[in-house]
């Protein structure tokens, strides 16, 4: 029970680090910025196709798992 | 228990994001890579612990992501020796990568204690909502939020875009924001 009331304590406070950080965090030009670098970082791996690498491994696990595909 | 077809689809749709959010938490991307192996191959092996018409995305992302702390404490010593190491291979990473903002950037993320920068890039890129990255991270979503601001706090202080290097910030609002 004191473990459980600790979970909801620190889940009840969302606040209480959010405020110091006001100052920088909610200028919405360097939020922006950040935002907008992040998503460029982030797309430049998450556009490319998919390395064959890892549809060859689906492709295995498939033959493995299906004993129908070996009858 | 038989695969289906769609689930083999909404593991392949996953992997572009997945192989992205890997690379945001490693900063490399041979290691991103096999986390992403590790991850497909969990996912199969317990699909049986996936419920459909749940977010497959999340699960996915919330099995790489204990992959990678899982291999962490594993390696902590070694994580611990080669930390000097680290930061010059990002910067070697960086400088092959060829774009000055984004080379900046990923040695900026590299810096940030690995809570704060996986909320960032779980909410800040990868699309979810604060909740879906409190349940990938098993947090409360305060806490989530305090570390997406922790985060932008400290990527503004490291990409030096304080208020003064902004070049669209107006000098009305400048002046409002600074007080």
């Amino acid at each position: 029970m004191v473990e459980d009331g600790k979970n909801k304590d620190r889940a009840s406070k969302p606040g209480d680090n959010i405020k110091e950080m006001i100052p920088i965090a909610a200028n919405p030009d360097v939020s922006d910025l950040i935002a907008r670098r992040l998503k460029k970082y982030y797309d430049e791996v998450a556009e490319q196709p998919v390395p064959d690498r890892f549809l060859d491994l689906l492709s295995k696990l498939e033959a493995a798992n299906d004993p129908k595909k070996s009858d | 228990m038989e695969i289906s077809t769609e689930f083999r689809a909404q593991i392949i749709a996953a992997i572009p994001g997945l192989r992205a959010f890997g690379l945001s938490l490693t900063s490399r991307s041979d290691k991103a890579d096999d986390l992403v192996q590790e991850t497909l191959m969990k996912a199969w092996k317990h699909h049986e612990s996936f419920q459909q018409g749940t977010n497959m995305k999340a699960w996915l992302y919330t099995i790489l992501r204990n992959e990678f702390y899982s291999q962490l404490r594993k390696r902590k010593r070694e994580v611990e020796d080669a930390d000097g190491v680290f930061s010059s291979k990002v910067a070697v990473h960086a400088e092959q990568h060829g774009h000055l903002d984004m080379a900046d950037l990923r040695i900026a993320l590299a810096k940030l204690p690995e809570d704060q920068r996986e909320a960032i890039i779980l909410v800040g890129a990868s699309g979810f909502s604060y909740e879906e990255a409190a349940d990938i991270c098993s947090v409360a979503v305060g806490t989530i939020k305090s570390r997406v601001n922790r985060a932008r706090a400290r990527l503004a202080v490291l990409l030096h875009l304080e208020d003064d290097d902004i070049p669209m910030v107006d000098s009305h609002r400048r002046a409002h924001l600074t007080g």
